[in-house]
């Protein structure tokens, strides 16, 4: 899972940079992250707000996502207009 | 309930006789498709472009787009897997032209670093509240971003986000690599953030 330009860095142990953090966000948030990164990843986390929030977004826009597709999934199909049916099925014809 | 894979296997081989009396071009195998897909295609329409009058025309411009496809749909995913997709592509597109918003290249959505540290500070989005005109909102946010994300961006977030496919299943769909859907997803995800920030961003 993981990309091999993450291997582990060689300098200061545990110091992960914002963009090497971005990079992780989605093994972090499906859990697929091994155990060594997640730590650096989470160290790096408590001591910076700005990618404190931008894991809180990245959340977001995949909870977004997530419900955006909910309501035809859980919500049955409402009934469709005859007109709409016939309509598609004639134009089918006219299209040959 | 029956168990997943024998309700799995009857349905694999209910679509691949309906796929068939397709390909045959039967009348009835017509109606049927569009009877039974329509009614969810077109609430899932309607969320995208508002009108009824336009998400009515995206079904069946989506309908008639499949139809034409149908010698190439190759059944690595269900028949509904892939007219959702082909209805998000449709409604999309028409959105992108009413509102002259062309897709934007990936690149310029993607968070800026200055050595190694986040260019400018993250903005947080707004906290959710249960209010319906709130949920509305940020439906339509999401929509405005999806329209402006590349095809291919677009593509791994419809099927791995909103339809809950996983890897797998997204890279069967697409013909592309496990490893490339997580790549595109991850990008794709940071891209709609961006586009999001403005419309959802805390500080508005
Ligand atoms: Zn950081």
């Amino acid at each position: 899972m993981t990309d091999p330009n993450d291997s582990p860095c060689q300098h200061a142990p545990g110091a992960v940079t914002c963009e090497e953090c971005t990079g992780f966000l989605l093994d972090y948030v499906d859990g697929t992250l091994p155990a060594e990164q997640r730590e650096r990843f989470e160290a790096h986390l408590g001591a910076c707000p700005d990618c404190e929030v931008y894991l809180a977004n990245y959340r977001e826009a995949t909870r977004l996502a997530r419900a955006s597709g909910r309501s035809d999934r859980d919500v049955g199909p409402p009934p469709v207009p005859r007109a709409l049916v016939d309509a598609i099925l004639a134009a089918r014809k006219r299209q040959g | 309930m029956t168990p997943p894979t024998t309700t799995d296997d009857r349905h694999d081989a209910a679509e691949s006789d309906l796929l068939a009396r397709l390909r045959a071009g039967d009348d009835a195998a017509f109606a049927e498709l569009v009877e039974t897909h329509a009614g969810r295609l077109l609430a899932l329409a309607r969320r995208i472009v508002r009108s009824e009058a336009d998400a009515e025309d995206v079904v069946q411009e989506a309908f008639l787009s499949a139809f034409k496809a149908l010698s190439r749909f190759d059944g690595r995913s269900s028949l509904s897997t892939w007219l959702h997709r082909i209805t998000v592509n449709a409604a999309l597109m028409r959105q992108r032209r009413k509102a002259a918003r062309p897709e934007a290249p990936i690149d310029t959505l993607l968070p800026q670093f200055e050595d190694g540290r986040h260019a400018a500070h993250p903005i947080p989005l707004a906290v959710v509240t249960d209010g319906e005109g709130e949920r509305i909102e940020r439906q339509e946010a999401f929509w405005h971003a999806m329209a402006r994300l590349p095809q291919d961006f677009r593509d791994v977030i419809e099927l791995r986000d909103i339809q809950g496919l996983d890897s797998k299943s997204a890279a069967r769909e697409l013909g592309i690599s496990d490893a490339l859907v997580r790549q595109r997803l991850h990008r794709a995800r940071q891209a709609l953030l961006t586009l999001l920030t403005p419309i959802l961003g805390d500080s508005r």
